[in-house]
């Protein structure tokens, strides 16, 4: 058997018997290494290589970030400042759900810290309120995919790492695209409140508007941070990450006081086991993805794809079917770790802009996040909501479609995305 | 979650169980003490090239080295929770078959602990004659990081093989923990 479609097939078959992905990874290449009679020292060499890198650092940091803003009581300022701004509307507490993801989504980079943050809290008021269970849980899911497209992003950073790509011109570029999704969301839960007869929550006062403001202030300070400090270069997306995470922590720590100092060993612990999980995942996917280069995967990728890649609609469609399947079965961040030699060979061939590229692979790996089997936050917010992911279903089908439309929208209309990193950054965004 | 296994086990099964119970308290603590300390070296490093204009060279290699331990022991931790990232195709049906099942990915999780410990042990003899580009560091302060965590996993997937041969109930019930939260 060629050794790269043994790669795969071993990959699967261990995947299909439950091997958790990353030894799955590591000892598919390892057959093939030891198959192939190469150096087999080069599986532990290769994950060394994966993670040797300083910009992967803000992977523990924008989850960090994440994991602080629920435990220290900021998400519920967050959640009452989107009541104020939008829980008037019909279908309230929805617009609320898909508002707070979206402020959320510019503090951590992290999607699965939106549901779990999020969701504990919106997912039983919703029930209280008698939305449908199906149509809740799937609004929170569907929600949270916007914290991987709305910068900060966990995805970008990876992609712009592995690729080469500026990773501020991946934030800049994903802004737009991300509230789009969060537009046509709130307009889908307008329409379904609607029919469904669903409450509005109360006209906020002028007086609890501005103490829902002056409460949150200090929180939104968060992405102006991270953003400002990348844009305008004081920072790299790792230390803005940084700057982030401490900046949460003081808020804890010293000025609201809503955790104690003895807590922390406990939550850096456990923040740790956590990041751990993907990024043994991009430390076994780095052997993988260097066999697919050292067997020449994107040299054939380009062959099989022949003239398909003279159009760049075409190209990128082709990369959003290949990234939705693949977002099926598995994490974000390998998949890029995996693929990345070949999107970069395609979008090359294809002439596409690279940053145009990696927003349609990013926005497709985040709608990953709520496909079966394995979509981390669909599998999370069913957990939270006690509602079997197969119930959920149905009523998650109208946020798929919302996100492929947008996607397939960005693919033909590249200045959606492109506007922003054009107007700041023109240097990194090429043609 | 953890409990005391029962009486009737085997009692090298239980001294392992509790001995990883320990063990899997350290790591993490070990894992969360990494986090902090490449959060303060990136802070530093931020402090005296922003503010005081002073650019260093030691706190890039000392931060990604605290991360690559962090990882890797909190990698160690997952694999005693069982929480590494799995897909779940057809659910548990308390079936002879998922037996099997059990003990053969117990089976690939010792395979890829001795991966670990001996390829990364290999790897980490080189690292003697092998250094950092800016501060010339031994590479085996880092490589380390990879036998050291392979003990760890080996010592957590051979606890889960006796648990699937045995038929025990696990110390912690997989997939309860859904990823990162």
């Amino acid at each position: 058997m060629n050794p790269i479609t043994l790669l795969f097939v071993s990959f699967f078959v261990m995947i299909a018997l439950r091997v958790p992905v990353a030894y799955a990874l590591a000892l598919a290449s390892l057959l093939i290494i030891v198959q192939e009679g190469l150096r087999a020292d080069l599986v532990v060499q290769q994950m060394f290589q994966g993670l040797n890198s300083f910009t992967l650092l803000a992977v523990p940091f924008f989850l960090l970030a994440g994991q602080l803003l629920n435990s220290g009581l900021i998400t519920d300022r967050l959640m009452r400042l989107a009541e104020v701004m939008v829980g008037w509307i019909r279908g309230g507490l929805a617009h609320i759900n898909v508002v707070v993801s979206m402020i959320f989504a510019g503090m951590s980079g992290s999607s699965t810290a939106d549901t779990a943050g999020v969701g504990s809290v919106i997912i039983p008021a919703m029930y209280k309120r008698g939305y449908d269970r199906r149509f809740t849980v799937a609004i929170t899911a569907a929600s949270s995919t916007m914290g991987s497209i709305i910068p900060p992003s966990i995805m970008m950073v990876v992609y712009g790492a592995q690729g080469g790509v500026s990773i501020g011109g991946l934030f800049l570029a994903g802004a737009i695209p991300g509230m789009l999704i969060g537009l046509g969301m709130m307009i889908y839960s307008y329409v379904y409140a609607i029919r469904r007869g669903l409450p509005a929550e109360a006209r906020p006062t002028v007086r609890e508007f501005a103490i829902a403001w002056k409460e949150g202030l200090l929180p939104l300070l968060v992405p102006v941070i991270i953003i400002g400090g990348v844009l305008t270069g004081k920072f790299t997306a790792t230390e803005s990450g940084m700057v982030a995470t401490v900046y949460v922590l003081f808020l804890m720590f010293v000025f609201y006081r809503s955790a104690r100092m003895r807590e922390l060993p406990k939550i850096l612990a456990e923040a740790a086991v956590l990041y751990s999980q993907p990024l043994l995942a991009v430390a076994a996917a780095s052997v993988f993805g260097w066999l697919l280069a050292y067997f020449q995967a994107p040299q054939m990728i380009i062959g099989l794809a022949g003239d398909m890649t003279g159009s760049i609609p075409l190209t990128l469609l082709s990369i959003m079917v290949v990234f939705i399947i693949v977002g099926t079965f598995m994490d974000a961040i390998p998949a890029i770790i995996i693929f990345m030699p070949i999107v970069t060979k395609l979008l090359e061939t294809s002439g596409a802009n690279a940053i145009h590229g990696g927003i349609i692979v990013v926005m497709t790996l985040a709608l990953g996040l709520i496909t079966p089997p394995y979509g981390l936050c669909l599998l999370l917010a069913s957990a939270i909501g006690r509602v079997p992911v197969v119930k959920v279903l149905p009523h998650i089908m109208a946020f798929y479609a919302i996100i492929i439309g947008i996607i397939i929208t960005i693919i033909f209309v590249p200045e959606i995305a492109l506007f922003l990193p054009r107007l700041v950054m023109p240097q990194f965004v090429g043609s | 979650m953890s409990g005391p296994p029962e009486p009737t086990t085997w009692p090298v099964y239980a001294r392992l169980c509790r001995l990883n119970a320990q063990l899997e308290q350290v790591l993490s603590l070990a894992a969360g003490a990494c986090l902090a300390l490449f959060t303060v070296v990136v802070a530093i490093d931020v402090i005296y090239r922003q503010v005081l204009a002073q650019p260093m060279m030691w706190p890039s290699e000392w931060s990604v080295m605290a991360f690559v331990w962090s990882v890797m022991l909190g990698a160690a931790v997952s694999a005693s929770r069982q929480s590494h990232f799995v897909v779940v195709l057809v659910a548990d049906r308390g079936r002879a078959g998922d037996h099997v099942l059990r003990t053969f990915v117990a089976l690939a999780a010792v395979l890829f602990s001795l991966v670990l410990v001996y390829f990364g042990w290999r790897m980490m003899m080189t690292g003697t004659r092998r250094f950092t580009p800016m501060m010339g560091y031994p590479m085996t302060y880092v490589f380390a990081a990879f036998p050291v965590a392979g003990i760890a996993f080996l010592l957590f997937s051979v606890e889960q093989l006796i648990a699937a041969v045995r038929r025990y109930p696990p110390r912690h019930a997989p997939h309860t923990e859904i990823g990162s939260e």
